[in-house]
């Protein structure tokens, strides 16, 4: 081995880093999809009745026992058979938002989970409509409950949205790919690269800390 | 559609080369995580720093998407010219995010048990081996064993990343065939229940498990 030299990553680093923004933007993107399909799914599961309530079942079962790679995959080269030719990154967006509904549809449920029954009645007992019942007490209490498992969930998000690399995406990944292949210093890159996520998901992980604790101050 | 004799020998091929990569990995994971929770709870006095080194490299792996381990060992391994193939690093990549998983596990699992238990298996006189063997683990495999088995789905869905480095495994399988001419959708079917089939079977063991273990 003829030594490392970091030299070539260092030039490249605010290219680098620009590849920041890419992987926040599809994390958090996907992310906000997600979670409002979430949303839906919980809602065919908890209010639904039979068939419409097996289909979000089916849903999660199936998007969380196959990988997220393969469901892009299969969007990214079934999508052009329909006549939908996309850019990669909304390829890989829609997979990432659909795959991450199974997840946070079982995190919500969970979350739900905790909400005592009597609330729900209260609820019905002022007179509530369904929507007032989702929206002023069902989601409010349990959003409290599953908050610290969905920044978890964003974060694992975070560290998924590198598969876009493959796809061609210029995300942190993808760049220190770029940067790799061109400089042949992949295994320096690469270490620097997985510096960048630590950095990032503390970051992250502080700030989410932070936006809870302001949050849980106001209630 | 109908698949030919050849690409069914390949997905033949690509579940078996996924099912190795999952179950080579998750053992390397298991007993790289009975070391470092070894390392995080010793009390070895001249070695202080082993359980912060153990804590530490949890807390690293887990931030550091699988890819760019992948990616990092492939061509580290490369340039050491250690001649492992892309299998040896697709197993190795597994197993180290594999053992910072489940160290967190197995270490959760171990807190679960009461420090009276501890104490009285010392107040027994038992030897060390008989305090851990007879006395915390059976107690801490409880919670132990049905999450281990949940992220073994997780590491089965990792392993489609190998693609990256040339291991043909299911999800490369998919885009050989698709790249072939045959129709993306029914192949990439095939493909996703070939994945199904692996992990939903650990997913109702590790759920059953987890009802039937429970700590009441």
């Amino acid at each position: 081995m003829s030594g490392l030299d970091f030299h070539p990553v260092m030039l490249k680093l605010p290219f680098l880093l620009g590849g920041v923004g890419t992987t926040m933007l599809l994390a958090g993107i996907s992310f906000a999809l997600g979670l409002l399909l979430a949303v839906v799914l919980v809602i065919m599961r908890v209010d639904g009745c039979g068939l419409v309530k097996r289909l979000s079942v089916i849903y999660g079962t199936a998007l969380t026992n196959t990988p997220q790679l393969s469901q892009i995959f299969a969007l990214f080269y079934s999508l052009p058979l329909f006549g939908m030719t996309v850019s990669p990154f909304i390829s890989v967006l829609t997979g990432m938002a659909l795959n991450a509904a199974a997840y946070l549809a079982e995190i919500l449920a969970t979350g739900l989970r905790t909400v005592p029954h009597a609330y729900h009645d209260a609820a019905l007992t002022l007179g509530m409509n369904r929507f007032q019942i989702w929206t002023r007490v069902l989601l409010p209490h349990a959003g409290r409950a599953m908050y610290p498992a969905l920044s978890n969930h964003f974060q694992i998000m975070i560290l998924g949205s590198s598969m876009a690399s493959i796809f061609g995406v210029e995300d942190l990944t993808g760049r220190a790919y770029d940067i790799g292949t061109s400089s042949f210093r992949i295994v320096e890159v690469m270490s620097v690269t997985a510096g960048l996520y630590i950095i990032l998901s503390f970051v992250l992980g502080g700030l989410l800390a932070l936006l809870h604790h302001l949050v849980e101050r106001r209630v | 559609m109908v698949f030919s004799v050849y690409d069914i020998a390949l997905f033949e091929h690509a579940v078996l080369r996924t099912a190795i990569l999952s179950l080579a990995g998750g053992l390397l994971g298991v007993a790289g995580g009975i070391a470092l929770t070894a390392m995080r709870l010793s009390t070895v006095r001249w070695l202080p720093g082993l359980g912060l080194v153990g804590a530490a490299y949890v807390q690293i792996m887990r931030r550091i998407p699988f890819i760019v381990t992948l990616y990092g060992l492939f061509f580290l391994a490369g340039a050491l010219g250690a001649d492992i193939g892309a299998m040896g690093v697709a197993i190795g990549a597994i197993g180290l995010i594999a053992s910072a998983y489940l160290s967190e596990i197995i270490l959760g699992g171990i807190r679960t048990v009461g420090p009276e238990q501890f104490d009285s298996a010392l107040a027994l006189d038992l030897p060390v081996w008989a305090r851990w063997r007879h006395v915390v683990l059976p107690q801490a495999m409880r919670a132990i064993l049905p999450p281990a088995i949940g992220y073994l789905v997780l590491f089965i869905k990792d392993t489609a990343l190998a693609s990256q480095i040339g291991v043909v495994e299911l999800s490369q399988a998919g885009v050989i065939l698709s790249s072939r001419g045959l129709p993306a959708t029914p192949v990439f079917i095939v493909v996703l229940s070939l994945y199904f089939a692996l992990s939903y079977p650990l997913t109702r063991l590790s759920r059953a498990l987890e009802k039937r273990l429970a700590l009441s």
